[in-house]
């Protein structure tokens, strides 16, 4: 399929990027064209203006300071799966990174895009979902800042406005300590190319991982694809917190995020199965997590 | 005849020139076709510009089955860029019958197959009307600007829903929706040996709907010159003479005044045989419009409206003896057939398949029965294996199974009922009469490269710890080079510089052809290796042929090429003869030349020979100068490839995923003329097969909606699914043909799926799985699982 | 609130009846459905083109493209680079992976006036002048071909996994072509290839001439051994 006609526009800053939305109803943000083109290939968008970020430069960027990590929306996958720092001090954002589809799809894909589409089995929300950040917007009025939890409102609806773009993620490392951290994001998924049929991304930090049977100080937990939002599973943390991570916790939290889940069937895996591979993906991922974490120091 | 132990990919690939012509045969040397193809110097259709090429877009039926109760074209015409808008109105006021060629035996009922819907559209998909404009993009707009009024009827997308007695009627001249109705063997004899039977074992069996997805889209550029009424017609082809006379048939145009070629193919597997709306509505609107006109499908299109494979359902059963020896065999097969009867789908469906559903072992009686159905889907036809691979599942699931049923050995149950190799050749009770085989020794083989017992007894140590390996055996034999009755042409003709020419009607896409012929070539002629031109695919210049498709290359093609040089050397032989001043009968030939028995030292080389002979130098009298020949063989048989494959897997109940472990494949191909080329083939059959297994499957809603069409949903598996395969090979030459080859091309489809499907059961036998659907996905194994729990 | 690009339903799920009739709506109950046509795809008909350069393997070339004009067609219609393949027009097979500013790209979902300014490398631009890339001789020494189909877009994918990690496993190789797909050989002479082409290049940085013949070579030995036993 070829797309539709439209009008293309390339803005070099964020200001001249809201001024066009703001001018053109209706019109399209384009960043890496990994969804968007599919869609439009298909004629399934088709829009008559099409604002393209690519020149806006001042949206990629990768910043990790002791206190907090922003990364730019225009950040491609690739650039989030390979950032040493990242992988320092976020792993989760590589990790949930590298499963996106394959290497040359990552290198244009954005942490932007993801998350201005919203799929609900999309990697992006459930990591800032699970660790809790915070989403600049940017409009010609000037930025606002929406903590994750509130933007994802339903099925690939959100917070965003027609004439608001995605400036930026960030994430505190305060809940993070790295010598104390591990992180995990598990997946299953038919193929690179398809979307997962789950997702499941984890935190746990330990109270003294030098301990025979550490502790679980804090645990988070969110599962994609399982609701119409990225599904952030308190119940599941609050089961394995508070005493060393058990087999009866993980027991626990799995059947807690499978009752928090409320997902709809899709081609190869029912609403039942898909419940219980949120109770089994809890389960891996908090186990990976645990482990990462007390092996971390 | 030999073993050859290991990993055939330890071999390495040479470079000809480092071989000896005599020993080319054989010789797992580099492909000659990969230089184009990895510097995209090859032409694939879509490649191809002509001047003044206007572009052809299908706009197609959005429901499985409705009336159409109007077609809107005027916001098309009115486009600038567009030069003509179709309908079936166009084609019916045209002097082109329009309709799309299928085989139509006795026992099926093929409806009339317009190239555009008329007052129906039968599946979703099927092409209504046909605009061409200036570019790609400018045809997609027309098209989707054409409105169709439909009046959408109830729709049958499966061949029990279309046998159900409320079923829609597909087509008013079947009105019971049966396409097609065949038989084979002695159902009252079947009776006797179930009824005496000390056990029987049954199982339902699906054989899902697999889309064949070559990675090149179907496409065709048609050019048409008024003034000789000649028709070009480049595209897509694994049989351009096949597609010429369809065409010609379509068009109602003279079968010498058209031209097919088919260039660089990307990938054909089946679906590239077919005759289809696409193609012959490029060269009908060429013809039209006399301008060269290009369709190239999209990939939503081709899922949409490229021929499907399998599809089948059967009931099967085996009756044993308390020796656990087959007494009979009954099978009941339902086939979705799709909207319309495609190309071969008729023998596809019925001989190809149930003429082998008794596998490699003594089957003394069977009862096949299959029941095509009209269904509101793609049409099905042959695909990768093309009914084999359906049969073979069909006997080995059911080996497996009844294996368990009789607390036997899988491997120790199939040797129980092998035909054993001093038997051959074997007539089985469908009328085949298997031309040779060693069951055994594949078996043994591939045992013994897994350490079978071994593997057994850790599968047993594994469940103590709750973890759950599966063995899966497939012991296959297929039917290759469909004969008598099919031929294959060959033609080797030297140039007056004594380089060679071979031609041949197959079509290579993949298989290697122009390095294989040449080998074969070279080895019966003793010419350099690369003195020998290759040349396929056009129907102007290479002899009438039929085509490349069901392992037939190299047994009938490489057959006609080899006895096609033997001719020439014949040819030349008169000529050397008088040089040598000799009688014919004292003339030899070997790696080359010619020569006088008892005097090596006065010899001529079979390309000196050529170059005079063209030369009108040294004749004989009456000679004519020139040195060519053509051979159309024809074999008495096909022949029966054979072989074991094992998948080895674990299986994790709880998320239901599979990991492969091992995969082991020992393949009797018969002679091999390129073991790396035959081991590629085998590598790709298997993948193929582990798609259909554990990852693709077609999938229809209830009302015909294509639920998989794009792939995004429809998995093809990419290099993280495909396990390292361990191949292996026994040589059992095939007495039908010169070259004693049997042909590789779809071995690995037929014996994978079974493997793998018997591997997960196996795993799962404690959890008392005793049968999975395939595509066997996580989901499948969970609820399995869980079931039993 | 601003919508997403696609209405409830599940974008792929809605693909292939899009794909049929986009502009097409349905407006009455479910067995006997009238379709009427607001032709949305008509609205906007000759759009403005751009006039762009793309550096194609070292060539510079000026063009005037449609916003819409995807830069694979931009290479094969408009400029004759008909070695890069268009597989799915969407992003899933890989066949048109081309190399963008260094980096491997699906071509087709990138537009050719997104790609103004960039140095773009096909499979065209693999050999330098006459002597094959050792990707390529990988492919042909292991036989990592058949169709030939796939393969530039592999070799592209191929190359850019080898300038990041020239030692790849096969686990890695196997990842860093996931999203090619393959319909021919089962891959696994396709991980061979890759295999052979590292070892070449970590060879020639390394300024070695011994691992040269350590696949390529044809050790007749070997094959003599093989062909007695059969």
């Amino acid at each position: 399929m070829k797309p539709a006609a439209f009008e293309y526009h390339r803005p070099e800053s964020v200001s001249e990027a809201t001024d066009l939305l703001a001018e053109h109803d209706g019109a399209e943000l384009m960043a890496g064209n990994q969804s968007l083109g599919i869609l439009m290939a298909n004629r399934l968008a088709t829009p008559d203006h099409l604002v393209d970020l690519n020149a806006v430069d001042e949206l990629s960027y990768i910043d990790v300071t002791d206190e907090a990590v922003e990364i730019g929306a225009l950040a491609r996958h690739r650039d989030i799966e390979t950032s040493a720092s990242l992988a320092e001090a976020l792993p989760m954002f590589p990790d949930a990174a590298s499963q996106i589809a394959g290497p040359s799809v990552r290198n244009m894909g954005t942490l932007g895009g993801s998350i201005g589409e919203a799929d609900p089995a999309g990697n992006y929300p459930a990591v800032v979902t699970a660790l809790d950040g915070e989403l600049t917007l940017v409009s010609p009025d000037g930025q606002r800042t929406v903590p994750a939890s509130e933007y994802f409102i339903a099925y690939m609806f959100t917070e965003l406005e027609e004439e608001e773009v995605i400036a930026k993620v960030t994430v505190p490392r305060e809940p993070f300590p790295t010598d104390r951290t591990g992180m995990a994001f598990l997946e299953q998924k038919p193929a690179a190319q398809t979307w997962p049929t789950i997702s499941v991304g984890a935190a746990i930090r330990v109270d003294d991982p030098e301990r025979e049977e550490p502790v679980v100080e804090d645990a988070r937990v969110t599962l994609a694809n399982v609701a119409g939002v990225p599904l952030r599973a308190e119940a599941a943390e609050a089961k394995v917190e508070g005493e060393p991570l058990s087999e009866g916790a993980l027991e626990a939290a799995g059947e807690a995020a499978s009752e928090a889940s409320n997902p709809e069937g899709e081609m190869h895996a029912d609403e039942q199965y898909k419940r219980e591979l949120a109770a089994e993906y809890t389960r891996r991922s908090f186990e990976t997590a645990y482990d990462r974490a007390v092996g971390s120091q | 005849m030999a073993v050859e132990s290991g990993d055939a990919s330890e071999v390495e690939a040479s470079e000809a020139e480092e071989v000896s012509e005599t020993d080319l045969l054989g010789a797992p040397i580099e492909r000659r076709e990969d230089r184009a193809l990895i510097t995209g110097d090859a032409e694939f259709t879509d490649d191809i510009q002509r001047s003044r090429t206007v572009h052809l877009a299908i706009h197609r039926s959005r429901h499985a089955h409705a009336r159409i109760e109007g077609i809107d074209t005027s916001a098309a015409e009115d486009r600038e860029d567009v030069l003509g808008v179709y309908t079936a109105a166009d084609v019916d006021a045209s002097d082109a019958p329009g309709l799309l060629q299928a085989a139509n035996p006795p026992h099926a009922n093929a409806p009339d197959h317009p190239v555009l819907a008329g007052e129906t559209a039968r599946y979703q998909g099927e092409p209504i009307a046909a605009v061409v404009a200036t570019d790609r993009y400018a045809a997609r707009d027309a098209s989707e600007a054409i409105s169709v009024e439909y009046d959408r009827l109830d729709a049958a997308a499966d061949p029990d829903a279309a046998l159900a007695d409320d079923a829609p009627t597909i087509h008013d001249d079947s009105p019971d929706n049966v396409g097609l109705d065949w038989q084979v063997g002695d159902e009252e004899r079947v009776d006797d040996a179930f009824d005496e039977a000390a056990h029987v074992t049954e199982l339902d069996l699906v054989n899902n709907r697999v889309i064949p997805a070559a990675m090149e889209p179907r496409a065709a550029i048609a050019s048409y010159q008024g003034s000789t009424e000649e028709l070009t017609v480049e595209l897509t082809s694994q049989n351009p003479h096949n597609h010429r006379d369809r065409l010609a048939a379509a068009l109602d145009h003279p079968s010498g005044k058209i031209r097919v070629r088919a260039p660089a193919v990307g990938g054909g597997f089946g679906s590239k045989i077919h005759h289809y709306a696409g193609e012959t509505l490029a060269a009908w609107t060429a013809m039209e419009l006399e301008r060269p006109v290009k369709w190239t499908a999209t990939r939503t299109e081709g899922f949409l409206a490229t021929s499907h494979g399998r599809d089948h359902r059967s009931q099967a059963a085996l009756a044993f003896d308390d020796d656990g020896e087959i007494q009979g065999m009954r099978v009941d097969t339902r086939v979705g057939l799709g909207g319309y009867l495609s190309t071969v789908e008729a023998g596809v469906a019925s001989s190809d398949y149930a003429k082998m559903l008794c596998g490699q072992y003594d089957v003394p009686e069977i009862d096949a029965q299959v029941t095509g159905a009209f269904t509101n889907t793609a049409p099905v036809d042959a695909y990768r294996g093309a009914g084999r691979p359906e049969a073979c599942f069909v006997i080995e699931r059911l080996m497996d199974e009844a294996a368990r049923e009789m607390n036997l050995d899988p491997a120790d149950l199939r040797r129980r009922n092998f035909i054993p190799s001093e038997e051959f050749p074997f007539e089985v009770p469908t009328g085949h009469v298997y031309d040779s085989g060693d069951y055994e020794k594949s078996l043994d083989e591939a045992l013994e490269t897994l350490d079978y017992d071994a593997l057994r007894e850790r599968q047993a140590e594994l469940r103590e710890e709750g973890r759950y390996l599966g063995i899966g055996l497939s012991c296959y034999v297929e039917a290759c080079g469909v004969a008598p009755g099919m031929f294959e042409s060959g033609l080797v003709r030297f140039t007056p510089s004594g380089e060679v020419i071979v031609q041949s009607g197959t079509h290579s896409h993949g298989q290697g052809h122009e390095t294989s012929y040449a080998q074969i070539a070279a080895a019966r002629l003793g010419v350099p290796y690369e003195d020998i031109t290759v040349v396929e695919g056009d129907t102007a210049t290479v002899p009438e042929g039929m085509g490349t498709y069901g392992s037939r290359s190299g047994p009938v093609g490489g057959s006609a090429v080899s006895k096609s040089a033997e001719k020439t050397i014949e040819q030349a032989r008169t000529i050397a003869a008088h040089q040598l001043e000799a009688a014919v009968e004292d003339v030899e030939f070997d790696e080359g030349e010619f020569s006088i028995a008892g005097a090596p030292d006065r010899a001529v080389g079979i390309q000196e020979v050529a170059q005079s002979a063209y030369g009108g130098q040294d004749l004989p009298e009456g000679a004519e100068p020139g040195i060519e020949a053509t051979t159309f063989f024809e074999p008495d048989n096909y022949t029966f490839p054979f072989g074991t494959h094992v998948a080895v897997v674990e299986v994790d109940p709880e998320s239901g995923e599979i990991a492969f472990e091992r995969y082991v494949a020992v393949d009797d191909v018969g002679e091999r003329i390129n073991p790396k080329i035959v081991e590629g083939q085998i590598h790709g059959g298997v993948a193929q097969g582990l798609g259909q297994a554990l990852y693709e499957s077609a999938e229809y809603d209830s009302n015909g909606q294509l639920m998989t069409g794009s792939m995004q949903d429809y998995v093809v598996p990419s290099a993280q699914h495909i396990p390292e395969m361990e191949t292996g090979a026994t040589v059992t030459p095939s007495p039908h043909n010169p070259l004693g080859v049997k042909g590789a091309g779809e071995a690995g489809t037929i014996a994978s799926p079974p493997a793998a499907v018997n591997a997960v059961c196996d795993a799962l036998e404690p959890f008392g799985v005793t049968d999975l659907e395939m595509p066997i996905t996580p989901e499948k194994v969970w609820q399995a699982t869980s079931e039993t729990e | 609130m601003r919508r997403s690009y696609v209405h409830g339903e599940s974008a792929t799920a809605v693909a292939t009846a899009a794909t049929i009739a986009s502009t097409t709506t349905v407006t009455t109950a479910p067995t006997s459905t009238t379709i009427t046509a607001t032709t949305a795809a008509t609205k906007l008909t000759a759009m403005d083109t751009h006039d762009i350069t793309l550096t194609i393997n070292g060539t510079e070339h000026d063009l005037s493209v449609e916003p819409r004009t995807l830069l694979v067609h931009a290479l094969r219609d408009e400029l004759g680079y008909t070695g890069t393949n268009v597989g799915c027009e969407s992003t899933l097979c890989g066949a048109c992976t081309v190399n963008m500013d260094g980096d491997a790209v699906k071509s087709c979902t990138i537009l050719a006036v997104q790609a103004d300014g960039t140095e773009l490398r096909t499979v065209e631009g693999l050999r330098e002048s006459g002597t094959f890339h050792p990707i390529q001789e990988g492919f042909q020494k292991e036989h990592g071909l058949q169709c030939g189909y796939c393969t530039p877009g592999m070799m592209l994918a191929a190359t850019d996994l080898l300038e990041e990690n020239p030692d790849p496993s096969d686990e890695e190789i196997r990842e860093g072509i996931e999203g090619n797909l393959c319909r021919c050989t089962g891959y696994q002479n396709i991980v061979n290839a890759v295999e052979y082409a590292a070892e070449e290049m970590r060879a020639d940085d390394t300024g070695s001439t011994e691992t040269a013949a350590a696949d390529g070579g044809v050790p007749m030995t070997d094959y003599e051994a093989v062909k007695e036993e059969d």
